[in-house]
């Protein structure tokens, strides 16, 4: 396999995309979705990987992401044959007394539980069959109902031991989906195993437990002293925020670089290095842009308030809320409904620049294909998988990439 | 033109080739690329030209497809500035191709969109009809269990502020609440729908009235002390008894479940609980429960030719009750017509001549009835204006927030809690 070519160099990923570019396609897919009702949702997506997969390069050569608009669409309607009748199921139980209601969600739930596994691996099928590299695309196999039941049997044993088997499901998990991975021809392996994150997150679950138990103590004296208390509850509060987001970076680092540097494919290897501090930076200047976006908007809120509020300060005292209201006008319930959807979109679009799009370009940069060249005789292989795992996943108000 | 440097990936195997391209052919329908290999000049592929499509083209990098070669995923990248214009310039398919492909995405997005209003439309128009078809295929025997389950919710809900459902007067013997039998019976005679109307009075200071699916009638003491006269009183509790009678409540459960799922599709969130599928859902049910109010009216006013009452002073107490809700007067913009425009005018048209002054209650019913509630101890007697803005704005804030509309037929608020 690997006699073709000498001295293979590896390929180091690169990612070349402009976050000005994607800030204008997200803000004119978010206009759109006004007046298309929310349907240019399934556009703006594809937009969106195909922005994403089409600036990733690996030796020169880039993702393309072949999906369209249409297929989402159509997976989606096929997805509401399934979620009609579920939500008519929910609405009769809400209509039950409480025993029966409870049970009945309860059990609803966990079936809900089992379909976010059935979509997520079915969704990723259609991912891959739609990414193509070097003419070659990718695809799935493996059932996706053994892997809804494999998750849900974790989740389970994962909330059964405190969190204690996370590394296990973790690596099971990935391997199964890797090992059902293909790019062409060539089956992809995974090694992955619980000892690859065993030591931080082990560490980390005893430093939780400890710094929970010191918690406790720090609200106790609280209640004791209310005075001092709060100050104290606030500052162990921050700090303890501070060490979950510290944990889950570097827990989350390890993870990642650790399984993604377990597979192969054939004689080609991947190697991924991304480090705890790359995404604690990330997080952090998410936070910061957050924090200033708010204030700015919260400035030209009151602004505009204040300006209202001038405008009718006489009579101000003596008006009820529904002076209030009608002085406000028809105006006033639109503006209302605005704003809110403004809000859903600045969020929208902080969230997919500054996490989603920062945490595509650090793994893309940081991936390297050791000895490319056996890849060069992959054949192609592999058919175009339905979208409906993409439909469920949007009926459930996902959408990954 | 001079050939230009490019790689190919012919879609079967994953090598990259260094090949040269070559334009031959002088028009789009029968010329071809001829696409060779840089070094032995083999032929690898010839494309034709109108089969050619621009996967990405920016002004460095252009990567083109064939629709009609062997593998549709074979790829031909062309690198730099020069080479990309040269290249565009020479095949002006691929420049109207794109154009086409984009109008035919906006042609597929208007018709989806428009496929999706269609949707909408349906539902605002069909789902009253549908409902009602839905509400009589459940027993009543059902509905009224399902009643009972929600009486405890109602009591929740507005015992929020000072007020209770309890009963002003328990005593089913005493003669207030036989005059009210007395009317429930009238009002009810030679009508056969299997819903058992029962209607209490109860304590408490918003002025409101409602029917629980299953039959249940409510009528709050405020508004009691508001109702001017005896007719007023008895054309308000013939209107929420045809509520009841007309199962309104049910058919607002299955609808408040179907606008669920609409909005949950518009928003792409079936199962999500957002401020989108309260506010979707009270555009829809806006305009059902003019219907029913409507509905309501009718009934009350066909009670008031039978049993030969003068139903006119009903209207301004509804009124009265109407103009206090903010909640459905900011609605009521939205909605085609205003609420209570429209059934002033049924009411006034529908109230005879030859019924003025007459009434249903006898004097003595009626001063029973008024004494049910006292002795006071709301504090809201001297307090009969009920319209308009007044010191009570507390309570009135409390009518906006729990219930969407006036005089809610039941499943008011609950409506959205059971939908879910
Ligand atoms: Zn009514």
């Amino acid at each position: 396999m690997s006699q073709t070519e000498i001295a293979p160099e590896p390929f180091v990923g690169q990612f070349k995309g402009q976050r000005t570019h994607l800030f204008l396609l997200l803000g004119r897919g978010l206009l759109l979705l006004v007046p298309t009702i929310g349907i240019y949702r399934f556009w703006l997506l594809t937009q969106k990987r195909r922005f994403l997969w089409s600036r990733t390069f690996f030796g020169g050569e880039p993702l393309e992401y072949t999906g369209t608009a249409r297929e989402i669409l159509f997976g989606f309607l096929f997805a509401l044959a399934v979620f009609v009748p579920v939500y008519g199921v929910f609405a009769y139980l809400t209509t039950q007394d409480e025993l029966v209601a409870g049970i009945g969600s309860a059990v609803m739930g966990l079936f809900l539980l089992l379909l976010t596994g059935f979509a997520s691996f079915r969704s990723r099928r259609f991912r891959l069959t739609r990414t193509l590299w070097r003419g070659i695309r990718f695809h799935q196999t493996g059932s996706a109902w053994k892997y809804a039941f494999m998750r849900f049997g974790w989740f389970i044993l994962v909330t059964l031991t405190a969190g204690l088997a996370f590394p296990f499901m973790a690596a099971h998990l990935f391997r199964y989906r890797f090992n059902h991975t293909w790019y062409g021809t060539q089956r992809l392996k995974s090694v992955a195993s619980w000892r690859h994150i065993a030591g931080p997150f082990y560490l980390f679950w005893v430093l939780f437990v400890v710094l929970a138990v010191a918690f406790l103590v720090v609200i106790g004296a609280a209640i004791a002293e209310p005075d001092a208390g709060a100050v104290l509850v606030s500052v162990a509060t921050l700090l303890f925020f501070v060490f979950l987001g510290l944990a889950y970076s570097v827990i989350a680092s390890r993870e990642r670089s650790r399984f993604v540097s377990s597979i192969s494919i054939g004689d080609t290897g991947v190697r991924l290095r991304l480090r705890a501090r790359s995404l604690i930076g990330m997080y952090v200047l998410f936070a910061i842009v957050l924090t200033i976006t708010a204030v700015v908007i919260s400035l030209a809120m009151g602004a505009a308030a204040a300006g209202f509020f001038v405008s009718l300060q006489a009579e101000l005292p003596n008006m009820s809320f529904e002076t209030v209201m009608q002085a406000l006008g028809p105006g006033a319930l639109f503006l209302a409904i605005g704003a809110y959807l403004a809000f859903l979109a600045i969020f929208a679009i902080l969230t997919d620049l500054f996490l989603a799009l920062s945490y595509w370009k650090l793994v893309a940069a940081n991936i390297e294909l050791t000895n490319p060249s056996a890849l060069d005789n992959v054949r192609a292989e592999g058919e175009e998988a339905p979208s409906f795992g993409e439909g469920l996943v949007d009926a459930f108000g996902g959408g990954a990439y | 033109m001079a050939d230009i440097r490019a790689r190919l990936h012919d879609g079967e195997v994953a090598r990259t080739r260094q090949v040269i391209v070559e334009v031959a052919g002088s028009s789009p329908e029968t010329g071809t690329l001829i696409i060779r290999d840089q070094a032995s000049a083999e032929v690898y592929a010839r494309w034709p030209r109108h089969a050619l499509f621009a996967v990405t083209a920016s002004k460095t990098l252009l990567r083109i497809g064939t629709t009609t070669g062997a593998h549709q995923n074979a790829r031909l990248t062309i690198e730099g500035a020069a080479d990309v214009a040269a290249l565009f310039d020479t095949l002006p398919t691929l420049a109207a191709k794109q154009k086409a492909n984009r109008a035919a995405q906006g042609r597929m997005l208007v018709i989806a969109t428009a496929a999706l209003g269609s949707v909408i439309a349906a539902f605002v128009f069909g789902v009253p009809l549908i409902s009602r078809q839905i509400v009589a295929l459940i027993p009543t025997a059902w509905e009224r269990d399902f009643g009972d389950r929600i009486v405890g919710q109602a009591e929740e809900f507005f015992a929020q502020g000072s007020g209770t459902l309890e009963r002003c007067d328990p005593r089913p013997g005493s003669e207030a609440n036989r005059a009210i039998a007395r009317f429930v019976a009238a009002a009810t005679a030679g009508v056969d729908t299997g819903i058992d109307i029962r209607v209490d009075v109860v304590r408490n200071p918003v002025p409101n009235a409602f029917a629980l699916p299953g039959g249940q009638v409510y009528y709050f003491s405020s508004l009691l002390e508001a109702s001017s006269n005896s007719n007023a009183f008895a054309g308000v509790l013939a209107h929420e008894i045809g509520h009841a009678i007309e199962r309104h409540g049910m058919e607002q459960v299955v609808a408040t479940a179907g606008t669920g799922l609409l909005v949950g599709l518009v928003v792409g969130d079936v199962f999500g609980i957002s401020p989108a599928l309260f506010v979707g859902q009270q555009l829809i049910n806006t305009r059902f429960s003019r219907d029913h109010e409507l509905a309501a009216d009718q009934f009350a006013l066909g009670v008031a030719q039978r049993l030969e009452f003068d139903a006119g002073a009903m209207a301004t107490v509804l009124q009265a009750v109407a103009a206090d809700d903010v909640a459905s007067r900011a609605m009521s913009l939205i909605a085609t017509h205003p609420l209570t425009d429209e059934r002033e005018a049924v009411l006034a048209a529908g109230v005879g001549p030859d019924l003025a002054g007459k009434t249903f209650f006898t004097p003595n019913e009626w001063t029973a009835i008024q004494l049910m509630c006292s002795p006071d101890q709301l504090g809201t007697r001297q307090n009969t204006n009920i319209s308009g803005p007044n010191s009570e704005g507390q309570n009135q804030r409390d009518v906006t927030r729990k219930s969407s509309k006036t005089l809610p037929a039941p499943g008011t608020g609950k409506g959205s809690k059971t939908g879910r």
